[in-house]
């Protein structure tokens, strides 16, 4: 099913610029599976060996911290949208 | 008594924030303000810091600050006492700043200081809030120690890569405008002791022309504040590279 990605600002240039963007799975997992598919390189700004970095939040749609849920295995349905929100330094 | 706040950058984000707490009216409870930055004014500032003017490029800007907010403070009949401090924010004295302050307010422009400054601040068990702006984004937390997620249940750890800061990546001046305000409501909410501002993460995409605010919870897995944290102190290895400054 596809799923609706909010892409942070950080990650637009390997998006095309694009703020949201759509891919296809079951789970979080495989949404940026396919992301990866899509644009090569944005898994790697996402993920590392152990899961989502630990500098980065997946929201399940806006509300639901995903690490409250099934991590990447958290389950989706039409209609759900994730949001990618990294750390932030600048001030 | 006044409460006592200390206010972390006075750059792009202290600015604002310092400029309401200055501003809060005749019928605002007192409050001690320490604004603690090392830093000079330079040029580059000027489009967001809006606390400075060309003359004071090359001066300090807790001094700066100071000035300009005793003519706000002034004029709004505010009452409010300043305390400019000329110092970064090191592991060997945040301990000991945070503990001297009833609310922390953080503005810094690197990750390492905000990190010391969320472990800093829970284990003094003092609230914080903490704010972010880069390009087109930023995002603004209220912690309450004890409720609720602290930065470390939402951004756990400090990235081993480098990320994007104003100096090298841009920045739009009103919207660091914009996350100042969010953080000064937040922090006049929490001297107000409305403890529920800490329930959530409030982010703005500016470039999308979206603001969003999603419930956050604590993590019990937390290093800083879950059931069994490992983090119990501030060792300076732990925010390497150190502090590029407040």
């Amino acid at each position: 099913m596809a799923i609706l990605v909010r892409i942070p600002t950080p990650l637009r240039t390997l998006t095309g610029g694009k703020d949201e963007v759509h891919a296809e799975g079951a789970d979080v997992r495989a949404v940026i599976d396919d992301l990866e598919k899509q644009y090569p390189g944005l898994k790697d700004r996402i993920c590392d060996e152990k899961g989502v970095r630990r500098f980065v939040n997946v929201f399940l749609n806006e509300e639901e911290d995903i690490r409250f849920v099934d991590g990447l295995e958290t389950a989706l349905k039409t209609g759900d949208s994730l949001q990618i929100v990294p750390a932030i330094a600048g001030g | 008594m006044s409460a006592r706040v200390l206010l972390i950058g006075m750059g792009g984000l202290g600015c604002p924030v310092a400029s309401i707490l200055a501003q809060r009216g005749p019928s605002a409870p007192p409050l001690a303000l320490t604004l603690l930055d090392d830093d000079v004014v330079d040029g580059t500032n000027l489009h967001r810091q809006t606390l400075y003017s060309p003359r004071d490029v090359g001066a300090l800007k807790v001094e700066r600050a100071a000035a300009r907010l005793s003519e706000f403070a002034a004029a709004s009949r505010t009452s409010i006492e300043l305390h400019p401090v000329c110092k970064r924010l090191t592991p060997d004295n945040a301990r000991d700043l945070v503990a001297s302050h009833d609310l922390v307010i953080e503005g810094a422009d690197n990750l390492p200081t905000k990190f010391l400054t969320a472990d800093a601040a829970a284990l003094e068990r003092t609230p914080v809030v903490h704010a972010g702006v880069v390009r087109w984004s930023g995002w603004v937390k209220a912690v309450v120690p004890g409720r609720g997620a602290c930065m470390r249940c939402v951004f756990e750890d400090l990235p081993a890569d480098r990320v994007e800061t104003c100096a090298d990546a841009g920045v739009v001046g009103a919207l660091v405008g914009v996350m100042g305000a969010l953080a000064g409501g937040l922090a006049i909410r929490l001297l107000r002791g409305e403890v529920a501002a800490a329930d959530a993460i409030t982010r703005v995409d500016a470039l999308a022309g979206k603001a969003r605010t999603s419930r956050v919870r604590a993590r019990a897995s937390c290093a800083l504040c879950g059931v069994v944290p490992s983090i119990t102190d501030v060792a300076l290895a732990r925010y390497a590279p150190v502090c590029a400054g407040a």
